[in-house]
C-alpha cells in the first residue's frame, strides 16, 4: 500500500485525535517492520497533530512524541531524507509548547540539525536551518534557568561554523539562518558576535569564489544594515564600489538587485540603479561618464572574458526588469535597443564594432532578458498617464523585432517574446497614432511584419505557429479597431491563415487558432472577408468546428472547439441561420466524449442554452429555425409558455444530455449537471411542472444519451425521481475522503503491515 | 608531377593529374550556366515567348543575318536556339593519353560523354554505383529535355566578338561562346557510361600498377566520394563536394585523406552564408504558407540528391500543418528510376536509413509516400498524369535553369498568378536570370539555396584535422565572395604552401620522388647472406637483374650466374665497413713486426707515424691515406693489416 498520495490527515475531532494516537503508539513497536513512507506519514502525521494539538501534554503523548523521534533517529530510518525533513519540521512545530525544548535538547536534535546543515538535501536542509533558527529565538524568549542560555551557545557555534568551516554549503545555510535571525533578534545577536568581526567576515566571503555564499553574504550585509540603520562602520556605497573596483563587479551588482527588492528598498536612494546600468553602457559604448572613468575602467576589465560579460549583462538586464516592473525608468531605452543589436545576427550597423558583440552574439539568455526588459519598457510607455512621449528609438527597437523575427533559424522561446514585445509595440504605435502613412518606417515595419508573421504561421516548429497564431488572436482583440490594423491584418491574409491553422497538424496550434478565430470572428470586417477569401460560408466553418468537437484526437483541441461555439452562442451574434440542429447534435454526442474538460464544457454551453431559453421572454435568435419554437411565439397560451420552453430543450436534446451526464463517472461532471438540473427543477416547480414533495416511485432507468425524442413528461418524471439534493452532496465531496476521515486509511496501514508479519513465509519456488 | 585545371568553375570539376607514368582525370563537370543565356524550350507553343521581339544592336553593319538569332524580354537579350554547354578545356591535352578517369558524384560526371566520346579515349573510368546511376539519370533527364522539343536552327553568328561586344549584360560577359558546345545524345550517354568500372567505398584500385587509388565516402551525395591517389612513397588526395552535415548519404570519412602530401579541394558550397538546415525551414515554411493560400508551389530541381531530403523534410512539416491531403507531383523522365534506386542503395546511406531495411522498411520516406498516393510521379506531364492532376499542389520538376523541361510549363501556368510560388533550392543557376525570360511574372520567387557541401568553415576545419603538406584550391576561395567583400571568414586559410590554381592553369606539384620499391624474388633473396651492421640492421650484397613491368619493379637472380653484372664479377667480392680499433691495429702492426709506432689524433681522425720504415698512415672517416715514400710492398702490408681491422661483407 502506498500512503505517498493522501499526505498526512489533520483530525480535529476527538474520536479522530484517539485514533490517531492509537496508530502513532503502535508505529514505534512495529516499527522494525514498517515501510520507510509509513514512518515518514506517521512523522508527518504527529507533525500535524503537533501544528494543532499539544502533544507534550501526558506522558503517554509525550512518550508517542519521543519514542517516535527516537525511532526515527536510528541510522537505517535516518538515512531517509524525508524522515529527517519529517523530524526536523515536527521538533520545530513542537518548540511552541512548554517543555519542548528540553525534549529537544533531550533527544539529540540540535547535533543532529547542526550536522543536517548541509544535508544532500534541499528539503533537509531548510528544515534544519528553520529548527535551529527557532530554538535560537525560543530561547531567547524563553525565561528559564535552564533553557535561556542555549542560544548563546547556539549563536557561537553558529560563529565558530562561519568562520572555520571549510563547507561551503554549510556556511550558506549559517548565513541563511543569521538572516533570519537579523529579522526578530538582531541585539542578542550582536551581543554574541562583534559586528566589527561579523562584518569583516561577511566582507571576505563576498568576495569568495562560491557565488552562493557571496550572494548570502551580500543578502545578510543588507539584513543587517536595515536592523542596523545607524552603524556607520557598513556604508553599501562604499561596499559596493569596493566590490566594482576588486573585480567582483557580479557580486556588486547582485548587491545592487537585492537593494531593489522592496523590504531593502529604503537602504539606498537610487543609487543601486546606477551602478545596474552601467555594464548596460560599457557593453553598449554608448555613454561613458569622465567622473566615474574608474568605475568603468573596473567594470571593463571585469568583463573582458565572455563568461563574465555574459553574467554581468544578464545581472544587469534582470535588476532592470526589476526596476521597470516597479514602474521606474533604469537606464537609456536606447541603450536596451543597441544590446538586442548587439545579440542580433541580422543587425548590419555599427554596434558590428563593439568588441561586446562577439560575446554576446546571439546568446539566447541575454537576448531573452533583454526582450523582457523591452516589453516592460513598452508596458511601461503604454500604461503612462502623463504622455511623457515615446523614446525616439522606438520605431527603432520595433524595426529591430521584426527583422529578427524573420530570422529563420531563431530560437521558438525568443520567437514567443520577440512576439510579446511586438504586441505593446503596435499598441504604442497605435496609442501615439504612428501608424498612419507619413510616419516615416511604420508602414514599411508593419508590411514586414505582416510577411513575417505569415511565414511563422506556417513555421516547421510548431512551438512558434501556436504563438504566432495566438499573438494574431490578441492583436485582433485589442487593436482590430484600428482602422490601419484592421487592413494590415486583411493584407496579408493573418485571418486566413488563422483559419488554416485550425487544420493544423498539431493539437496545440488547432487550439490556439480556434480561440483566435474566435477574436477574429468579433471583428465583422475582418470575419467576412475572412469568408469571402476563402470562399466559404458561415455554415461551413460551423461545421469545421463541429468536426473538431466530435473527431479531433487530442482533448486539447475539441475543448477550444467547444468554447469557441459555446462563446459563439453566448454572444449570440454568430449563429444566425446557422445548422443548430447539427450544433445541438454534436453537443449531445460530446457529452460521451472521453475527456471530462470537454464534458464540463459541453455542460457549460448547454447552462447558457437553459440560461437564455429561460431567461428571455422572447426567443433567442438561434432558435427561431426550431419547429418547437412556432409554439412560442404566442401560439400558445401563456401558463404553457415556460412547459414549451422545456420541451424545446428537450427537443434539443438538453435534458437527456444533462441526465446523462448526472451518472458521468467523472466527479466535476456530475457535480455540474446536478448543479443544472437543480435550477431546471427549481424552475419546473416554480411553474407547477412537477409538484414538491410527490417523487415518482417509479424506478426505471435514467435515459441514455442519444435516446432520440425525449419528451417533457419523461423528463419532467425523471429530474422528479431525482434526489437532486443528495447527489449534489454526494458530488460536492471532496475526491480524498481520506481527508476527512483517515481511519479506514489508518487501519489499512497498519493491517497491510501485520499481514506481512503473519505471512512471511517463503516460498521456495 | 603536374596538375592540369581544366574548369573554369570549381563547383563544376575536371582536372588532369599526371603522376608516376599515369594520367589521371579527376572528375568531368559540366557548367551549366551558358544555358541561361538561351530562351527557354517550351513543350507547348508560348506565344508569348515566340512574340518576343527580335533584337540586333542598332550600330550592327556585319554581315552575318543576326536578326532571327537574338530576342528581347524586358532589358535582357537571350539567343534563340538550341542550349550549349561550357565544357572543360579538354584540347589543353591529347585526351588519347588520360589512363583513368575518377568520378567523385553524380553530377561531376555529366561532361563525360564530351571527354570519352569522339576523342580517342580508351582508359578506364571509376566510379560508385550510385554515382554511375545517378549521373546516367541526370544525362537521359537531360537529353531526353533537349531532344524532346529540338529547335530547327542553330545560332552561330552572335558569337562573333563584335557583336558580342554590343549585347547588353549578362550575354555579352559570356565567357568563349565559341567554345560551347551542343548537348550530346542518348548514344553516346550510353556508350560513355559503358566504359565505367563500378567501385566500392574502401576497395583498392591499381593504375598500371603504378598507382594505387581509392575511394571513400564524401557525405555529399548518395555514393559521393573523394579519392586517393597512393604510389609507395607519396599520396595525394582530391576531395570533391564533400559534406559533414548529417542527410541521406554514407557520413564523410575522414582517415583514408589524412596526411597526403598534397590535397586537392573543389566543390565548396556555392551559399556560404546561409545554412542549409535554414533554408530547408523556409523552403517548408514558404511551401506550407502557399498552400494554406490556396497557391501551388513549383520546384525546379534534378531527379536525386536534396530533392529527396526535400520530400523527407516537407511532407513532415506538411502533416504537422495539417497539409496531408495535398499532393506533391514529382515530374521527370527518369523520375521512376531516381526513386527507385535511392531506395536500394541502403549501403550507401546513413546509419539511420540503412538501418531501416532491417526492420525491413524503405530507407526513405518517400517509398511510403508513394505508398499512400501522397507524392505522385510521372515521366511527363502527358498522359496519366493529366488525370490525377489537381490544385493546390507542390510540384517537383526539372529543369533547375528553368530553361528546358516540364518546369518551363508550369511557370507559363502558373506564372500569371500571385498566389503560387516558385522555390529556388538549386544552386547552379542564379535564380532571378534564370527567371528573366519570364518576366513580367506575378507568381512569387523564394530563393533557399540548399547546398550542403563543405563551408569555408567546415573546409578550413578539415584542412587542419587532414594535415595535407600541400594544399591545392581555386584561387576564388583565397578572398572573400564578390557579393560580400568584407567576408574575411569566407575564404579557405592559406598559407605558402597552398598552391591556388585559375581556369586553364597547369602547376607543377612539389612532390619529390625519392624512393621506389621494388621487389626480390624469393630465389633469389634466398641467396642472400645477411650481415647485422647494427641491432636489427642487416645488409647484404645482391646482384640481379631488375625487370621493371606494368610500373613494378623487381629483382631477379641473374640468368647466368657466372655473367657479369654492371661490369662487376658475380662471384663473392667482400666490402669492408665498421670503425678501425687503434689499439688492435696496433697490435696487429706489432704481430707482424712493426713495433715502432706512434699514434696521433688529427681532427679528421688518427695519424700513425711509422718511424722505422719512414711512413705514415692517415686515417678518417671513409678514407686511409699510407704515405711511404712509394714501397709498394710495405703499402700492401699494411693496407692488409688494416683491412684486417674492419669487419668485412
Amino acid at each position: 500500500m502506498s500512503t505517498t498520495n493522501h499526505g498526512a490527515a489533520t483530525l480535529t475531532c476527538p474520536q479522530l485525535l484517539i485514533a490517531q494516537k492509537r496508530f502513532l503508539h503502535q508505529v514505534p513497536h512495529t516499527s522494525s517492520v514498517l515501510d520507510t513512507q509509513v514512518y515518514v506519514f506517521a512523522v508527518r502525521l504527529m507533525g500535524q497533530l503537533v501544528a494543532n494539538y499539544d502533544m507534550l501534554q501526558t506522558p503517554e503523548e509525550k512518550y508517542i512524541v519521543t519514542a517516535c523521534v527516537q525511532k526515527a533517529t536510528e541510522a537505517e530510518k535516518w538515512s531517509e531524507p524525508s524522515i529527517r525533513n519529517a523530524v526536523f519540521t515536527l521538533l520545530r512545530l513542537m518548540l511552541k509548547y512548554k517543555g519542548a525544548l528540553d525534549l529537544v535538547i533531550k533527544l539529540d536534535a540540535i547535533h543532529l540539525a547542526f550536522e543536517s546543515l548541509s544535508d544532500p538535501s534541499l528539503f533537509v536542509t531548510g528544515s534544519a536551518q528553520k529548527l535551529v533558527t527557532k530554538l535560537i529565538i525560543t530561547s531567547v524568549t524563553d525565561h528559564r534557568q535552564s533553557t535561556s542560555e542555549i542560544h548563546k551557545s547556539l549563536i557561537k557555534q553558529l560563529w565558530v561554523v562561519l568562520r572555520s568551516s571549510s563547507d561551503v554549503a554549510k556556511k550558506a545555510t549559517v548565513l541563511k539562518i543569521f538572516q533570519d535571525l537579523f529579522h526578530e533578534i538582531s541585539n542578542v545577536i550582536l551581543e554574541e558576535v562583534n559586528s566589527l568581526d561579523f562584518l569583516q567576515l561577511l566582507n571576505k566571503m563576498i568576495r569568495c569564489d562560491s557565488a552562493v555564499l557571496s550572494r548570502e553574504a551580500a543578502t545578510l550585509c543588507l539584513v543587517y544594515k536595515r536592523s542596523n540603520p545607524a552603524d556607520s562602520s557598513l556604508d553599501l556605497r562604499s561596499e559596493v564600489c569596493n566590490l566594482m573596483h576588486s573585480g567582483h563587479v557580479h557580486v556588486a551588482l547582485n548587491l545592487c538587485r537585492q537593494l531593489l527588492l522592496r523590504e531593502y528598498q529604503h537602504l539606498a536612494d537610487g543609487w543601486p540603479q546606477d551602478f545596474l546600468r552601467q555594464p548596460l553602457i560599457i557593453v553598449c559604448g554608448t555613454f561613458i561618464n569622465p567622473l566615474e572613468s574608474g568605475q568603468f575602467a573596473a567594470i571593463a576589465k571585469s568583463i573582458s572574458k565572455k563568461s563574465a560579460c555574459l553574467e554581468v549583462t544578464g545581472i544587469c538586464l534582470g535588476g532592470i526588469e526589476q526596476l521597470l516592473q516597479q514602474g521606474k525608468d533604469p537606464c537609456s531605452f536606447a541603450a536596451l535597443h543597441t544590446l538586442l543589436q548587439l545579440t542580433s545576427q541580422e543587425c548590419q550597423c555599427d554596434v558590428n564594432h563593439s568588441q561586446y558583440r562577439k560575446f554576446l552574439l546571439r546568446q539566447p539568455k541575454i537576448q531573452k532578458a533583454a526582450l523582457r526588459c523591452l516589453h516592460q519598457y513598452y508596458q511601461l510607455y503604454l500604461n503612462d498617464e502623463t504622455g511623457i512621449g515615446i523614446p525616439d528609438a522606438f520605431v527603432g527597437s520595433a524595426q529591430y523585432l521584426v527583422d529578427s523575427l524573420g530570422c529563420v533559424d531563431l530560437d521558438v522561446t525568443i520567437v514567443s517574446e520577440m512576439l510579446k514585445c511586438l504586441l505593446p509595440a503596435i499598441k504604442l504605435a497605435i496609442c501615439h497614432s504612428l501608424l498612419s502613412a507619413e510616419i516615416q518606417m511604420w508602414p514599411e515595419v508593419l508590411d514586414l511584419l505582416g510577411g513575417t508573421l505569415q511565414k511563422r504561421l506556417c513555421d516547421m516548429h510548431w512551438e512558434t505557429r501556436d504563438s504566432t497564431v495566438e499573438f494574431v488572436g490578441k492583436i485582433c482583440q485589442s487593436c482590430a479597431d484600428d482602422t490601419t490594423v484592421n487592413m494590415w491584418i486583411r493584407k496579408h491574409n493573418l485571418h486566413t491563415l488563422s483559419w488554416e491553422c485550425v487544420k493544423d497538424g498539431e493539437s496545440y496550434v488547432r487550439a490556439g487558432a480556434l480561440a483566435t478565430v474566435g477574436h477574429l470572428s468579433r471583428d465583422t470586417t475582418i470575419w467576412e472577408n475572412m469568408k469571402i477569401v476563402k470562399d466559404i460560408s458561415q455554415e461551413d466553418v460551423v461545421h469545421h468546428i463541429l468536426t473538431i468537437i466530435s473527431t479531433d484526437t487530442e482533448g486539447f483541441a475539441r475543448r477550444a472547439a467547444l468554447d469557441l461555439i459555446t462563446r459563439w452562442y453566448k454572444d449570440g451574434n454568430q449563429l444566425h441561420a446557422q445548422p443548430i440542429n447539427d450544433v445541438y447534435r454534436t453537443m449531445v454526442a460530446a457529452t460521451k466524449d472521453f475527456d471530462w474538460e470537454v464534458k464540463l464544457g459541453v455542460l457549460t454551453f448547454w447552462g447558457n442554452i437553459i440560461d437564455q431559453v429561460l431567461s428571455n421572454d422572447t426567443l433567442p435568435s438561434y432558435a427561431i429555425n426550431l419547429e418547437t419554437s412556432k409554439k412560442f411565439k404566442g401560439v400558445v397560451p401563456e401558463e404553457k409558455e415556460f412547459e414549451t420552453k422545456v420541451e424545446m430543450l428537450c427537443s434539443i436534446g438538453c435534458c437527456q444530455a444533462l441526465l446523462f451526464s448526472v451518472e458521468d463517472y467523472e466527479q466535476s461532471v456530475r457535480k455540474k449537471a446536478c448543479e443544472l438540473l437543480t435550477t431546471l427543477k427549481a424552475k419546473c416547480l416554480d411553474n407547477g411542472l412537477i409538484q414538491g414533495n410527490s417523487r415518482s416511485k417509479s424506478s426505471d432507468p435514467l435515459p441514455t444519451c442519444g435516446e432520440i425524442n425525449m419528451t417533457t413528461p419523461i423528463f419532467l418524471d425523471s429530474i422528479q425521481q431525482l434526489d437532486l439534493e443528495a447527489l449534489l452532496a454526494e458530488n460536492s465531496k471532496s475526491c480524498d475522503s481520506y481527508e476527512n476521515n483517515p481511519m479506514d486509511l489508518l487501519d489499512d496501514i497498519l493491517a497491510s503491515q501485520r499481514q506481512d508479519e503473519e505471512d512471511n513465509a517463503i516460498d521456495c519456488y | 608531377m603536374k596538375l592540369y585545371c581544366l574548369s573554369g568553375e570549381p563547383s563544376k570539376p575536371c582536372f588532369i593529374l599526371k603522376f608516376k607514368t599515369t594520367t589521371i582525370m579527376l572528375d568531368s563537370g559540366l557548367d551549366m550556366g551558358s544555358l541561361l543565356n538561351f530562351l527557354p524550350v517550351p513543350l507547348v507553343h508560348s506565344s508569348r515567348l515566340s512574340s518576343l521581339k527580335k533584337w540586333k544592336p542598332n550600330d550592327y553593319r556585319g554581315s552575318g543575318k543576326i536578326e532571327n538569332e537574338l530576342r528581347a524580354c524586358g532589358t535582357n537579350v537571350f539567343v534563340d536556339s538550341a542550349p550549349e554547354f561550357t565544357l572543360p578545356q579538354l584540347d589543353i591535352l591529347d585526351l588519347s593519353e588520360v589512363d583513368v578517369i575518377l568520378l567523385s558524384n553524380s553530377y561531376s560526371t555529366l561532361a563525360l560523354p564530351y571527354v570519352t566520346e569522339y576523342s580517342g579515349f580508351k582508359g578506364m573510368i571509376y566510379a560508385t554505383e550510385p554515382t554511375l546511376q545517378g549521373g546516367r539519370q541526370l544525362m537521359e533527364e537531360l537529353v531526353h529535355y533537349v531532344e524532346r522539343m529540338p529547335k530547327g536552327s542553330t545560332a552561330n553568328v552572335w558569337k562573333n566578338a563584335d557583336i558580342l561586344r554590343c549585347l547588353p549584360a549578362p550575354i555579352k560577359d559570356a565567357a568563349n561562346p565559341l567554345a560551347w558546345k551542343q548537348c550530346y545524345s542518348l548514344h553516346d550517354v550510353n556508350s560513355s557510361l559503358a566504359k565505367v568500372q563500378m567501385v566500392g567505398f574502401n576497395e583498392k584500385l591499381t593504375v598500371f600498377g603504378a598507382v594505387t587509388v581509392t575511394a571513400s565516402s564524401s557525405g555529399y551525395c548518395i555514393g559521393s566520394c573523394n579519392w586517393s591517389i597512393q604510389s609507395d612513397y607519396e599520396k595525394i588526395c582530391y576531395v570533391a563536394a564533400s559534406s559533414t552535415l548529417t542527410t541521406h548519404p554514407q557520413p564523410m570519412e575522414h582517415s583514408p585523406l589524412r596526411n597526403s602530401d598534397v590535397m586537392i579541394m573543389s566543390q565548396l558550397t556555392r551559399t556560404p552564408t546561409v545554412n542549409p538546415d535554414a533554408m530547408i525551414g523556409e523552403f517548408c515554411m514558404t511551401t506550407a504558407l502557399t498552400l494554406r493560400n490556396g497557391g501551388n508551389v513549383l520546384v525546379p530541381c534534378y531527379p536525386s540528391g536534396v530533392t529527396y531530403d526535400l520530400f523527407e523534410c516537407l511532407s513532415v512539416h506538411m502533416d504537422s500543418c495539417g497539409l496531408s491531403q495535398v499532393p506533391m507531383f514529382f515530374i521527370s523522365p527518369v523520375a521512376d528510376s531516381s526513386l527507385a534506386y535511392s531506395n536500394i542503395f541502403a549501403e550507401w546511406l546513413s546509419q539511420g536509413k540503412k538501418s531501416k531495411v532491417y526492420l525491413p522498411e524503405a530507407p526513405f520516406p518517400h517509398a511510403e509516400l508513394v505508398n499512400t498516393g501522397r507524392l505522385k510521379h510521372y515521366p511527363g506531364i502527358h498522359g496519366p498524369f493529366s488525370d490525377e492532376f489537381r490544385s493546390p499542389c507542390v510540384m517537383f520538376t526539372g529543369h533547375p535553369s528553368l530553361r528546358f523541361g516540364d518546369v518551363v510549363h508550369f511557370i507559363e501556368l502558373w506564372g500569371k498568378s500571385s498566389g503560387n510560388t516558385i522555390i529556388f533550392t538549386e544552386t547552379d543557376f542564379p535564380y532571378l536570370y534564370a527567371l528573366a525570360p519570364f518576366q513580367p511574372l506575378l507568381m512569387k520567387a523564394v530563393h533557399c539555396p540548399i547546398d550542403t557541401s563543405l563551408n569555408f568553415g567546415q573546409a578550413n576545419k578539415l584542412i587542419r584535422d587532414l594535415k595535407p603538406r600541400h594544399l591545392v584550391i581555386s584561387e576564388r576561395y583565397s578572398h572573400p565572395p564578390a557579393l560580400h567583400p568584407h567576408r574575411n571568414d569566407l575564404v579557405i586559410e592559406t598559407d605558402p604552401k597552398t598552391i591556388m590554381y585559375k581556369p586553364g592553369s597547369v602547376l607543377n606539384l612539389p612532390i619529390k620522388r625519392t624512393y621506389e620499391r621494388v621487389e626480390i624474388e624469393p630465389e633469389l633473396a634466398a641467396s642472400l647472406v645477411p650481415t647485422e651492421v647494427k641491432p636489427g640492421v642487416a645488409v647484404a650484397m645482391v646482384a640481379g637483374t631488375l625487370v621493371t613491368k606494368d610500373n613494378k619493379h623487381v629483382l631477379k637472380a641473374p640468368s647466368d650466374p657466372k655473367s657479369k653484372v654492371d661490369g662487376l664479377e658475380s662471384g663473392r667480392r667482400y666490402y669492408v665497413w665498421g670503425e678501425l680499433d687503434m689499439q688492435e691495429f696496433v697490435s696487429k702492426l706489432a704481430q707482424h713486426g712493426i713495433t715502432d709506432v706512434k699514434v696521433e689524433d688529427s681532427a679528421a681522425g688518427h695519424i700513425v707515424h711509422l718511424p722505422s720504415d719512414d711512413t705514415l698512415i692517415q686515417i678518417e672517416e671513409g678514407s686511409t691515406h699510407i704515405i711511404c715514400e712509394g714501397n709498394e710492398g710495405l703499402r700492401v702490408r699494411l693496407k692488409d693489416i688494416l683491412l684486417q681491422c674492419l669487419s668485412r661483407l
